[in-house]
This record gives structure tokens, C-alpha cells and sequence, in this order.
């Protein structure tokens, strides 16, 4: 059945009907897919009776994308694989080397060489790199902005947060809170998307 | 308002469940009770127990079938299953902001 389709597919022009043999000339329609042309102006010829069938097609393929089940929002704990939980309070992220990791993880006793248990809450060090935690709010800033130039998304979402609410001895500056929202965006941060749409519905860029 | 609904489409195909969650809330208060399920039933596979909620007012409003509602009762503990570990309860146990669910 595919195979026929595919056949069916590379044919001809939807408009002047020619093309066989330099099918690969033939490029389709950009929204919906199901015609080909073999240039512009054909397409702009034929437009006029395609128009009401590829808009139907254009919006059946967008649900296709919009309701298909999505890879989880997180995925998994870097140290113990398992998926971490929606609820922020369960994972943490670290300003060192960028991971997120579980609270259990986060918790659980460290031992060291020696086999001696080593107090990690006082110490507040990271799970993953052991970087001890930083102290001050302008150390934690610090190490951010040295993410944000490793381009790291979520140091840079986290800064554009700052920047949106204004905390964190950042000024309030929506502007650049979208500009920094759009970067993390860019290198595929998912929260990101998010925020720029919450942002665009308050109106206030 | 057109250009927040992109990005916030945006954000939910690629599995961010709070915009999943606004999505099935526009569709249901413009009176697409069937896409708001879709949408709900997909932010509780990612772990929202908020849309969950949201089904079971569905539900009780005579909106989703008794299989809807089962469905989701099913994928969030599918999904309680997936996140749960001893190590955590251990840190949930140990401190209120460790609560995981």
C-alpha cells in the first residue's frame, strides 16, 4: 500500500500535468504536502482550487503533531536513571555543571575514601560534580553567567527569569527577559517555549 | 494572544505539561470538550495531576465517558510507578521540600 502511494506521490504536476521523468524537479506544497508542482507559477495558477483542501490538510497535519505523546518534560535523573518528577521540589538544579538531578539523590549519604560518612547537607555540595554550593546570591550569579557563556539553556531561561521578575539583585527588564527566553528556546529548552508564550499573553512585550 | 497560542503549542509538542495543561483549558472553555480531554489525558501522562483534576470535573459534568476517566486514573499511576523510589520517599521523609508527588 505504501509503496503504491510513494508511486502515486512523485507522478506529475498538479497543474500542468507533465513531469515524469524530472520528478525530482517536482517540489510539493509547503503546507499540506499532498500536491506537487513543477514551479512557482503553476502553483500560484493552481492556488485557487487548492486553497480550501490544503487548508483542511494543514490543519489535520498540525493536530497529528499537536496530539501525539510527547517525550517526557524532564527525562531521567543523571545519577540513578530513573524519570524525575514534574514537581520542582523533587529535582534540583545545580549551578556547577548544569545538571538536574533527583532529591533522592540529593540525599542520600556520601561516603568517602576511607569508607567514612561525610555530612553532605552541611556541606551543600553538588551530587554530581561535588562543587561545593554557592553561598551568597552574587556567587550563585556569578556561576551562572559563566553557564550562560558555555550556553547553557537552562542557566540562560533561569537569568531570563530573573530578568522578568526582577529578583535576584537583577532590574526588572522585559525585554531582555524575551530576548534570553527566544536564546533558550533556540538550543531546544522546553520551559523556554513556555515562558514566551505566557509572556506574549500578558501583553506587556 | 495568536502569537502566545504558537509558542504555547510550541512548548507542548515538545512535552512541557503546564502548556499542555493551559491548552486543554482554552480548548475547553471555548467548547471543545473532546480536544481538552486529548490534551488533558496527555499532560497526565507527563505527570500533572492538576489535569487530572480537570478530567475528573469533565467527568462528573457528564463531558468524558467512565473509560475516559479510568484511562487517566491509569496513566498517572503508570506514572507514579515510574518516578517512585526508595531513596526518595527516604528524602521525602526526611524534609517537607523533598516531596516528590
Amino acid at each position: 500500500m505504501s509503496i503504491v502511494d510513494e508511486d502515486y506521490e512523485v507522478s506529475i504536476c498538479a497543474n500542468c500535468g507533465k513531469g515524469e521523468e524530472e520528478s525530482s524537479n517536482l517540489k510539493s506544497c509547503t503546507a499540506c504536502k499532498m500536491v506537487k508542482y513543477c514551479n512557482r507559477d503553476c502553483q500560484i495558477a493552481h492556488r485557487p482550487q487548492h486553497k480550501k483542501e490544503c487548508r483542511k490538510r494543514a490543519k489535520e497535519l498540525h493536530d497529528i503533531e499537536l496530539f501525539k505523546q510527547p517525550p517526557s518534560q524532564y527525562g531521567d535523573c543523571p545519577i540513578c536513571f530513573l524519570r524525575l518528577p514534574l514537581m520542582n521540589s523533587g529535582s534540583r538544579y545545580q549551578s556547577c555543571c548544569g545538571k538536574v538531578i533527583c532529591s533522592g539523590c540529593f540525599h542520600a549519604p556520601v561516603y568517602d575514601n576511607h569508607g567514612n560518612k561525610v555530612d553532605n547537607d552541611k556541606q551543600n555540595a553538588c551530587a554530581f560534580c561535588r562543587v561545593v554550593a554557592p553561598k551568597t546570591e552574587n556567587e550563585m550569579n556569578q556561576r551562572l553567567t559563566k553557564r550562560v557563556e558555555a550556553n547553557d539553556a537552562q542557566a540562560i531561561y533561569t537569568i531570563g527569569c530573573y530578568y522578568w521578575d526582577g529578583t535576584n539583585g537583577f532590574e526588572q527588564d522585559h525585554t531582555k527577559a524575551l530576548e534570553l527566553y527566544h536564546r533558550a528556546a533556540d538550543l531546544n529548552y522546553v520551559n523556554a517555549y513556555n515562558s514566551i508564550g505566557n509572556a506574549y499573553e500578558t501583553g506587556k512585550v | 494572544m495568536k502569537k502566545s497560542q504558537h509558542y504555547t503549542e510550541l512548548a507542548a509538542i515538545r512535552g512541557e505539561v503546564i502548556a499542555r495543561w493551559n491548552l486543554g483549558n482554552r480548548e475547553g472553555s471555548a467548547g471543545n470538550a473532546d480536544r481538552a480531554m486529548k490534551h488533558f489525558i496527555i499532560a497526565v501522562r507527563g505527570g500533572s495531576d492538576e489535569s487530572l483534576k480537570m478530567i475528573k470535573d469533565l467527568y462528573l459534568n457528564g463531558f468524558a465517558g467512565k473509560e475516559d476517566y479510568t484511562k487517566a486514573l491509569q496513566a498517572y499511576q503508570e506514572y507514579l510507578g515510574e518516578i517512585k523510589s526508595r531513596q526518595r520517599d527516604k528524602a521525602a521523609a526526611a524534609h517537607e521540600k523533598f516531596r516528590y508527588y
